[in-house]
């Protein structure tokens, strides 16, 4: 399994901040992403700003995911 | 002190996480929730979401570097997250140095920073019952 994140925007089109899901074992961020993008179209709008992190990581898209990753979905930021 | 929190900010309490008897200035921003109007609607609060942990990670690397790149200046930042209200500070920054030059440079340096980098995410509420999510300038 992996565990993913999501964060405001991101979280507002997935309807809900995290979600498990079953680790295809070649799988990258951006399978993981394409699969998203499929169940919330809304997602595509998001993809050239999106950052992802593993375990608190930033990585690029193309990163291999391991078993019990978690994966944060992190859009443009704006604190402050 | 670095720190998220979903209370009211003690600005106090920041500042004095940085004094010390070898402290000559202390230079403190506040980041204020401000009414930006455009026209038809206006500002009325912010809400601020963060991943916590990579936020303070973040926060952690810049107080580093503040002490590395500004003669040792000491420095505590705290960032609310929720909803925040036009004239509260959102975020309160405070570093400490044995003079004031380092002390401003310093601050200046941890809020650019923290602004380009921390994992943290504000939603802009508006007069008219509307919301967006806004990302700072890169």
């Amino acid at each position: 399994m992996i565990h993913l994140a999501f964060f405001a925007r991101i979280a507002e089109i997935c309807g809900t901040s995290e979600r498990t899901i079953a680790l295809d074992p070649a799988a990258n961020i951006a399978m993981v992403w394409d699969t998203l993008e499929q169940e919330f179209p809304a997602l595509q709008a998001m993809r050239p700003s999106t950052r992802a992190a593993v375990n608190g990581s930033l990585v690029s898209f193309e990163h291999r995911l391991a078993a019990d990753d978690e994966v944060a979905f992190l859009p443009p930021v704006g604190g402050g | 002190m670095l720190a998220i929190t979903d209370e009211p900010l003690d600005i106090l309490a920041v500042r004095a996480a940085v004094l010390d008897k070898t402290c000559g200035g202390v230079a403190l921003f506040e980041g204020i929730v401000r009414a930006d109007d455009d026209g038809t609607r206006c500002v009325v609060a912010l809400e601020y979401e963060a991943h916590h942990s990579m936020a303070i990670a973040e926060f952690e690397r810049i107080a580093r570097d503040v002490h590395v790149r500004f003669s040792g200046a000491r420095i505590a930042m705290v960032h609310r997250i929720g909803r925040v209200r036009v004239g509260e500070p959102a975020v309160v920054v405070a570093v400490a140095a044995a003079h004031r030059e380092q002390a401003f440079l310093g601050c200046r340096y941890a809020i650019d920073e923290l602004k380009m980098h921390a994992q943290i995410w504000k939603k802009e509420h508006f007069s008219d019952g509307s919301a967006d999510w806004r990302a700072n300038d890169a």
